[in-house]
């Protein structure tokens, strides 16, 4: 039986993504990379998986993940030595890469519960009624007195940190979508 | 500096995951048609970038969701922690704990069946249960819940007090975490927060009873439209219709303030056995007369109470609680007077009242029950 290449991804490789930011930030110093770094990782894993699946998702995916950093390093190298302080300490052996181990299904609803708690206190009411009380957008607005759109945009933001602080990140999103140019940051 | 394909993925990952989660919501919105699918199609066929974040998205969105609709049934390990005995410091098994369920009363499959249903959120503890036990006899739409602040007996969640709402018809009972409990009657709809510090309920609309507990370091505010009513400790309902508030005392006293006056404002406060309707820039407080408390508070029994109402005031006192609705255009029959407790739910029975005892006619109108002399 085939797996399509998103049955794969979904299954194999999101599920490694709390070990895998963990891994990426351990190895590399600038927080606000990450999200990047996880998306050009994640976008490298998908293409070759086109080719053909691989049997070890793990182990496909963290040496991926090392190669990536070293070339990151390589370019960052040029301009800045802050990136990482040694290419020998982006080795990973695969007994390094802690299993997740089961989590108990008290600790996934702890877990949500403290990333309700990390939201901005509207944003929270809003995921909120909308997620947790399943209103519809409508009447969520008129419940606090806010617009349709002002609804959106707090459950845009909601979930995205919500997802982010579920997958292993922060749970905080840089508003500006757009980043400032990058070039600077990797060199001539 | 060399341009290969993924830089442009690199700058704009988190435009990316925006348009992603934009997605998302977009397609749960109930006007999603084949032409957006269409369009989400090309999005995601444009880069695997797109894809990726995606299906990342998506991922995270059904963590989210699972969880926030969790019920025991579904998290069998709910009390005993998943982790093996020899993995936890110490080797020893940990006693198995009195966990606080959170059991949420609608379906997913409901919901994607893109109806909209009232549902009520029901923790249940320990203590709880032995608490129904206690209500004794009920109507059989009656919860008991438990509303978050803070549970002594767990290190649970601050989940954090939330909505609560009633069917037309339908009475709720909500236990609040600082001993309070509020009655929320017939097509309710409020928001209760207790914390530390504050105890606040919003009533958007409807009617509530209010038992509140003492606790004079944080006074018990229900906010009605343009209004508040703030108490120490004590039992009154409120009612909102609109712009109008009407609060009932039934121990104890309470202040009635407006919540943003234009000019300043003396607030009304009213004691037992007081009744007082605020409407615009007027209150009115009616003096103590017990049988005008016992019909405010009828419908703590499921019953209705009329004293020389009229038939207009009476059905529409009627359609709060029942789906179909009564309609008396006729104005002579309208002026007819009506005395008596019903049960607020059986319409039947008042509507065989109204032709046995008052000689009115009923016909069935379209979706209405139209009254006539």
């Amino acid at each position: 039986m085939t797996k399509s290449v998103d049955e794969w991804f979904s299954h194999e490789v999101l599920p490694l993504e709390p070990a895998l930011m963990r891994y990426l930030r351990r190895n590399w110093r600038n927080e606000d990379d990450l999200p990047d770094l996880r998306q050009e990782l994640y976008v490298k894993l998908y293409d070759a998986a086109r080719n053909g699946l691989p049997e070890q998702t793990q182990a496909f995916v963290f040496t991926a993940a090392r190669n990536l950093l070293i070339n990151r390093v390589r370019r960052a190298r040029i301009v800045s030595i802050e990136y990482v302080a040694d290419l020998d300490d982006l080795n990973v052996s695969m007994d390094t890469v802690t299993p997740e181990r089961n989590v108990s299904a008290r600790e996934q609803l702890q877990k949500l519960q403290e990333g309700l708690d990390g939201l901005p206190p509207r944003c929270r009411d809003v995921v909120r009624l909308r997620r947790i009380e399943g209103l519809s957008q409508k009447e969520t607005a008129e419940h606090l007195g806010i617009s349709v759109r002002t609804v959106e945009k707090h459950m845009m933001y909601g979930m995205r940190a919500l997802i982010d602080f579920m997958l292993g990140g922060s749970g905080k999103i840089r508003r500006d979508a757009e980043k400032p140019d990058r070039e600077q940051a990797i060199g001539p | 500096m060399s341009g290969t394909m993924n830089e442009h993925a690199l700058d704009n990952a988190g435009a990316i995951e925006a348009r992603a989660v934009e997605w998302r919501l977009r397609r749960e919105r109930p006007d999603w048609d084949e032409r957006n699918q269409a369009e989400l199609d090309a999005w995601l066929a444009e880069s695997t970038a797109h894809r990726v974040a995606w299906l990342r998205i998506e991922y995270g969105w059904q963590q989210v969701e699972h969880l926030a609709t969790a019920t025991p049934e579904d998290a069998p390990q709910w009390d005993e922690p998943e982790q093996p005995a020899d993995l936890r410091p110490g080797g020893a098994p940990p006693a198995p704990e009195i966990g606080v369920r959170l059991r949420f009363s609608r379906s997913l499959e409901k919901r994607a069946a893109g109806k909209r249903e009232k549902r009520s959120l029901t923790p249940i503890s320990p203590i709880s249960l032995q608490g129904k036990a206690r209500m004794g006899a009920a109507a059989a739409t009656i919860l008991l819940t438990i509303a978050a602040g803070f549970f002594a007996a767990t290190q649970a969640y601050k989940w954090a007090p939330g909505f609560y709402e009633t069917e037309i018809g339908a009475r709720q009972i909500v236990a609040l975490a600082d001993g309070s409990r509020v009655e929320l009657n017939t097509d309710t709809e409020l928001r209760a927060t207790v914390d530390d510090t504050r105890r606040v309920v919003r009533l958007y609309q409807g009617e509530a009873f209010f038992d509140v507990a003492s606790d004079p370091g944080r006074p018990f505010i229900v906010h009605a439209g343009d209004r508040r009513v703030v108490v120490l400790g004590t039992q009154f309902s409120v009612r909102r219709d609109r712009d109008r508030v009407q609060v009932t005392v039934a121990e104890g006293r309470v202040r009635v303030e407006r919540e943003k006056p234009d000019k300043p404002a003396a607030p009304v406060v009213a004691e037992r056995g007081e009744i007082v309707i605020a409407k615009a820039e007027i209150e009115t407080l009616i003096p103590p007369a017990p049988e005008r408390i016992e019909r405010a508070l009828a419908w703590r029994q499921g019953h209705l109470m009329f004293e020389k109402s009229t038939l207009a005031e009476a059905a529409a006192e009627f359609n709060r609680y029942n789906h179909r609705k009564l309609l008396v255009d006729d104005p002579a029959a309208a002026t007819t007077r009506i005395s008596g407790r019903f049960d607020a739910n059986n319409l039947d029975a008042f509507l065989r009242l109204l032709q046995r005892a008052y000689g009115l006619q009923i016909e069935q109108d379209g979706d209405r029950l139209r009254v006539s002399g």
